[in-house]
């Protein structure tokens, strides 16, 4: 270093340098760091402002009152089209009458019965368009509210309409004319439709109920006459596909012999699932179901009684979906009913309260009316009060009172945005938006009562081919599939890796270990879109054919490798000291030989334990399930019997080998001894467990081993793609990240701990399990969770080759469907900002608590295990 | 250069011509040393010099290292150390070794002092209670831990984990006690203490004690052997050595002027 470099000058002038340059850095990596935590945040809160919309609670606006054109409105049913500009009530006059829902303006008006007639009732289906109305006269007018609907451009409409602003309305000569956002008209006006009437009791004799379903084309219609009879006929669509003409037919009355009830005629009728069921109830809750599979030969199902103790039932309605039947009192309380499958009963079905909504203001029910699209419905008492209940999460959505007098008729605007209320007095409108009113954390996590569901139950089934289908947002399949999937994938890998690493760490040479770890690190760079692949296209289909040659391995390996080192260490200490260099091939070649003995001895286990065709005998068709228990036995027995035995003849066989006898021949006898002993217990135990322990009937596991709505059992029916393959592949994957950790950490224990064990005449594998396992403890518990952590968010695999159905079973052959591959799944197809799309991304959420947790708890005890290994 | 003293001694412990090469670098050369039987030897040389190689390579803790190549041989009570057909592991329960830095295992007293037991497969408790005690109170570390065999050891002090280890080497009821430099990582108290336990296990147990003290080689053994760049230079009795060597290095050693 030369004087002139050291000046003082030049040491100024290094010395700002170094400042700018600590200040530049400085910034650089503060921003760095600060935009990382920001990103991180960022993705964190953005997932966290998706979700949050789906525990808002529902909003409702303001009463908006409609003049009222008539002096009386005595509407008995009401609806708006689909854009929610029309309203439409069909009254008791028997004329259905439109008008804006902006200003009361009317529309137009249609007569559907004779000149003078009044209706006597008249329905319409969930938040739709069919309707029966039944007339004075005996006549039932069944059709359609429709609107025919047209579009102008602006060049093609009267000089005022062009002043009309995007989104505004008018009435014109009867039709809704409305500006819409590509700037045209729609034009819109009443049109009742696909009407067809006939005198319903040919008699005449005037209906006092009705109800219609849609069966296929046709529609069912039944009723209730004044005099108490029931009658239901059949309106017969045909449409001739040539000429497109359509021929409408009634069948005759078939008529229906409901019983008599204390409190005369039979009050409420509803057909439900497709017409197929009839229920017929009476004003103290008394309900016959009657099944109408076939129309002519209907059949007395059951009979329930809606309303226990003296409660007087007030209304009967059917939920969207044509399955749930609501109820409500005199008292106020409202109920949703459905069948579930019974063997007991005559059609194999049971009607069960499925929900119950407690009355809130205890003033009698009067109206109920379903939503078209969502499992919404209303209820108006006596007293005005309405409320918007979601039937399935059982949450009250919105409370708002009418103030125009008598309730007549509800609705709810087919989009569910209008809350519509026919009063004696007025029509009201409230906006409505229920958000997402089926997803509550009851809904996500607990049990849930489906329609036609024996119990309430966990199930995804977010979407269905059908408008009337209800999601089925339940988390829980998708944890227990992401647990599932974990726990067969650790099975795989926690020991294989485990066993490597101990290998390499404390069996190999420096040399040999700095080749073999970056290789199964290497492991880790395959993409497991590939391995998902590998899995699915070629592993499991030529896995299918193997399981019982696998189940076979599974023993006899162990048994060779066991028997080939004890055959070696009983040969004299000096040969075995010479020939140590031999083990290593000699084990491998134990390993092969094992394998080559269970894969010649898999059919042989097939025919004992599998009745000769393990797929077969997995669905339950073939033998019985005393094998299953046996395989699930064996490992646990084995244990067991080679501790007693070990504890009980170890001594005396050392003194054989002592007086002489040859050592190799004593203890492979035993070993062979211990491997028959233990197949012996586990047939003779699980022979007992399978017996069902002389208190019930023979228990078999692949019927399942049902835990609470878990099914627990290993076995079940089979299917390609399952729980093993996955688990094998998945291991694969998870082998290197296991690996590298829990070498490091069986690296770290410091040397003088091994050469103190070797010192104090250890052997390496003493050395090994005795001092530096327990030493890595932490550590190789931390690379379990690691590995544990990639296992839960893993993708591509699960996606691939496990089946992907959300199924809540342990069944190691059956397939299953993680939160990963749901959300990989099912988010492109689901549309942003539906409640669907946001469960997904609470399934991300759940996926980022659970790896959460888990590396923490992996940092945690990896802290613990440095500070451990500071004090070593 | 041995002195005649040594050779009339029994010997315990026989190195012939031994040579051991790390990888292409020469650490020990040709090496000839009896250590005698029931006394106490001290190597000692400057740093490098090969001893505590020499001291590993008598229970063949050099066999963890990876390219160690020998050449010569070993014996103890006769029987060869090195050797295709050895057993190192029975080989290694006829020794005891302690370390330079006090290495117990992270488990409780008890567990440290019986491990070589528990490894030969003694589960009799009452075997290993009185083993343990034994190699206790040899140790001089009874009357400290007698209350707390079940605590963890990595709570003793560091010269309480010392004689802990001591303790773990003389379970086995070694032939030859093998230390390598066992007080460097100790304060003078607790050096005094080892120093005072290897006098009263002298006459009982062989020792070899490497160090890097000249006054701890002059005190605590009986005989000194020195080493330089892997050669023994000279070994004899402690006394003579230290105050009438024959050879000019031992003496510059010894004075200070040297290492």
């Amino acid at each position: 270093m030369s004087e002139p470099r050291r000046s003082p000058e030049h040491v100024a002038h290094a010395r700002r340098r170094v400042l700018l340059q600590d200040v530049a850095a400085r910034a650089v990596v503060t921003v760095g760091g600060l935009g990382t935590i920001a990103a991180v945040s960022g993705v964190f809160l953005f997932l966290v402002v998706v979700v949050w919309d789906l525990f808002l609670p529902a909003r409702i606006g303001e009463r908006e009152a409609l003049a009222n054109p008539r002096a009386a409105i005595d509407a008995r049913i009401v609806g708006t089209d689909e854009y929610v500009g029309i309203l439409w009530h069909i009254d008791e006059d028997g004329v259905v009458r439109a008008l804006a829902i902006d200003d009361g303006a009317p529309l137009s008006a249609v007569a559907l019965g004779a000149e003078g007639v009044a209706s006597t009732a008249a329905v319409s289906e969930p938040g739709g368009t069919a309707c029966a109305i039944a007339f004075a006269d005996g006549q039932v007018v069944v059709g359609e509210v429709g609107f025919a609907t047209s579009f102008r451009e602006v060049g093609d409409v009267d000089q005022s309409l062009r002043s009309l602003g995007v989104g505004e309305r008018r009435a014109v000569d009867g039709e809704l004319v409305e500006r819409t956002v590509r700037g045209g008209f729609r034009l819109q006006r009443l049109d009742f439709r696909e009407r067809s009437s006939v005198r319903f009791f040919a008699d005449g004799h005037p209906v006092i109920a009705l109800h219609r379903a849609a069966r296929g084309a046709d529609v069912v219609v039944a009723a209730i006459g004044q005099d108490g009879r029931v009658g239901v006929r059949r309106l017969r669509r045909d449409e001739d596909p040539l000429t497109g003409d359509v021929v409408m037919e009634w069948s005759p009355v078939a008529a229906i012999a409901v019983g008599r009830s204390a409190s005369g005629s039979p009050r409420f009728v509803r057909l439900t699932d497709r017409g197929t069921n009839l229920a017929v109830a009476w004003a103290d809750g008394t309900l016959e179901r009657w099944s109408l599979r076939r129309l002519d030969a209907a059949e007395l199902a059951e009979t329930a009684d809606l309303v226990p103790g003296n409660g007087e039932l007030t209304a009967l309605e059917v939920l969207l979906g044509g399955v749930t039947l609501i109820s409500g009192t005199a008292a106020g309380d409202v109920a949703g009913w459905f069948v579930v499958p019974d063997d007991a009963s005559p059609d194999g079905f049971r009607l069960t309260l499925g929900h119950a909504f407690p009355a809130e203001e205890g003033a009698a029910v009067r109206v109920l009316a379903s939503s078209g699209r969502e499992r919404i419905f209303l209820v108006g008492d006596s007293g005005g009060h309405v409320r918007a209940l979601h039937m399935t999460s059982e949450k009250v959505l919105a409370r708002v009172v009418s103030q125009g007098g008598e309730l007549r008729a509800l609705a709810l605007s087919p989009p569910t945005d209008r809350v519509i209320a026919a009063g004696s007095d007025a029509i009201e409108t409230w906006s409505f938006d229920p958000r997402h009113p089926e997803v509550s954390l009851t809904s996500l996590f607990l049990p849930v009562a489906y329609e036609r569901y024996p119990e309430p139950a966990f199930v995804w089934q977010s979407s269905s081919g059908t408008d009337e289908f209800e999601p089925k947002l339940s988390l829980v399949p998708l944890v227990f599939g992401t647990i599932k999937a974990t726990l067969f994938a650790m099975w795989m890998a926690v020991p294989l890796a485990l066993l490597a690493a101990l290998f390499t760490s404390e069996f190999l040479g420096a040399r040999q270990k700095a080749r073999l770890k970056p290789l199964v690190e290497l492991m880790a760079s395959l993409p497991s879109v590939v391995l998902g692949f590998l899995a699915a296209v070629v592993i499991a289909p030529a896995a299918q054919d193997a399981f019982p040659a696998l189940l076979a391995c599974v023993w006899t390996v162990p048994v060779t490798v066991v028997l080939a080192a004890q055959v070696f260490q009983s040969a004299p200490p000096a040969f075995v000291a010479a020939h140590q260099g031999w083990r290593l091939p000699l084990a491998l070649l134990a390993v092969a030989v094992g394998t080559c003995l269970g894969m010649v001895s898999g059919p042989a286990v097939e025919a004992l334990l599998f009745a000769g065709d393990f797929r077969l005998w997995l669905d339950g068709g073939l033998g019985s399930g005393l094998g299953a228990w046996v395989v699930v036995l064996l490992p646990l027995c084995a244990v067991g019997v080679i501790l007693g035995l070990q504890m009980r003849f170890r001594d005396r066989l050392d003194r054989l080998v002592a007086r002489g006898q040859p050592g190799w021949l004593v203890h492979g006898c035993g070993t062979v001894v211990a491997a028959a002993v233990s197949i012996g217990v586990a047939v003779l135990v699980g022979f007992v467990v399978h017996g069902g322990l002389g208190t019930h009937g023979p228990v078999d596991l692949r019927e399942g081993l049902p835990i609470g709505a878990f099914d627990l059992s290993p076995f079940g029916t089979f299917d390609q793609r399952n729980a093993l393959v996955v688990g094998f592949v998945m291991g694969f994957a998870l082998v290197p990240v296991i690996y590298t950790i829990a070498e490091d950490a069986l690296s770290s224990v410091p040397d003088h701990l091994r050469a103190a064990s070797l010192g104090a005449g250890a052997s390496r594998w003493q050395t090994a399990v005795r001092v530096v396992v327990p030493a890595a403890a932490s550590g190789l518990f931390s690379a379990c969770m690691v590995g544990l952590g990639r296992a839960v968010g893993e993708t591509m695999i699960v996606l691939m080759a496990a089946g992907n159905t959300p199924i809540l079973s342990m069944n190691a052959f059956a397939g299953f469907r993680t939160l990963s591959a749901n959300i990989a799944t099912e988010l492109p197809e689901a549309a942003p900002g539906s409640t669907h799309y946001r469960t997904l991304f609470l399934a991300a959420l759940v996926l980022f608590a659970m790896t959460f947790a888990i590396n923490t708890v992996a940092e945690a005890v990896r802290q613990r295990f440095r500070q451990r290994a500071v004090e070593l | 250069m041995v002195h005649a003293e040594v050779a009339q001694e029994e010997p315990c412990f026989e190195i012939e011509g031994f040579s051991l090469w790390y990888g292409e670098n020469r650490a020990l050369d040709r090496v000839t040393m009896r250590v005698p039987k029931g006394r106490i030897t001290a190597l000692i040389g400057p740093s490098g010099c090969g001893k505590s190689t020499l001291l590993r390579s008598m229970n063949r803790l050099n066999d963890m290292v990876d390219s160690v190549r020998v050449e010569g041989e070993m014996r103890l009570a006769g029987d060869p150390i090195y050797g295709k057909e050895v057993d190192v592991i029975r080989l290694r329960k006829r020794m005891g070794m302690v370390f330079q830095k006090p290495n117990p295992f992270p488990m409780s007293v008890f567990e440290n002092v019986v491990y070589a037991l528990r490894v030969d497969g003694v589960r009799d408790r009452a075997v290993l209670e009185e083993a343990c005690e034994r190699a206790l109170r040899d140790a001089a570390l009874w009357d400290e831990v007698r209350d707390r065999l079940g605590a963890s050891a990595l709570g003793l002090s560091g010269g309480q984990q010392q004689r802990l280890c001591i303790a773990r080497a003389l379970v086995g009821n070694p032939e030859i006690l093998l230390m390598d430099e066992p007080c460097s990582a100790l304060d003078p108290i607790a050096t005094s203490k080892i120093e005072d336990l290897m006098a009263s296990l002298a006459g009982e147990y062989t020792i070899v004690v490497v160090t890097h003290s000249m006054q701890q080689a002059s005190r605590a053994s009986d005989f000194t052997a020195l080493m330089s760049y892997g050669h023994l230079l000279e070994f004899g009795p402690t006394p003579t050595m230290f105050q009438t060597p024959r050879l000019p290095e031992t003496e510059d050693y010894i004075r200070g002027r040297v290492g």
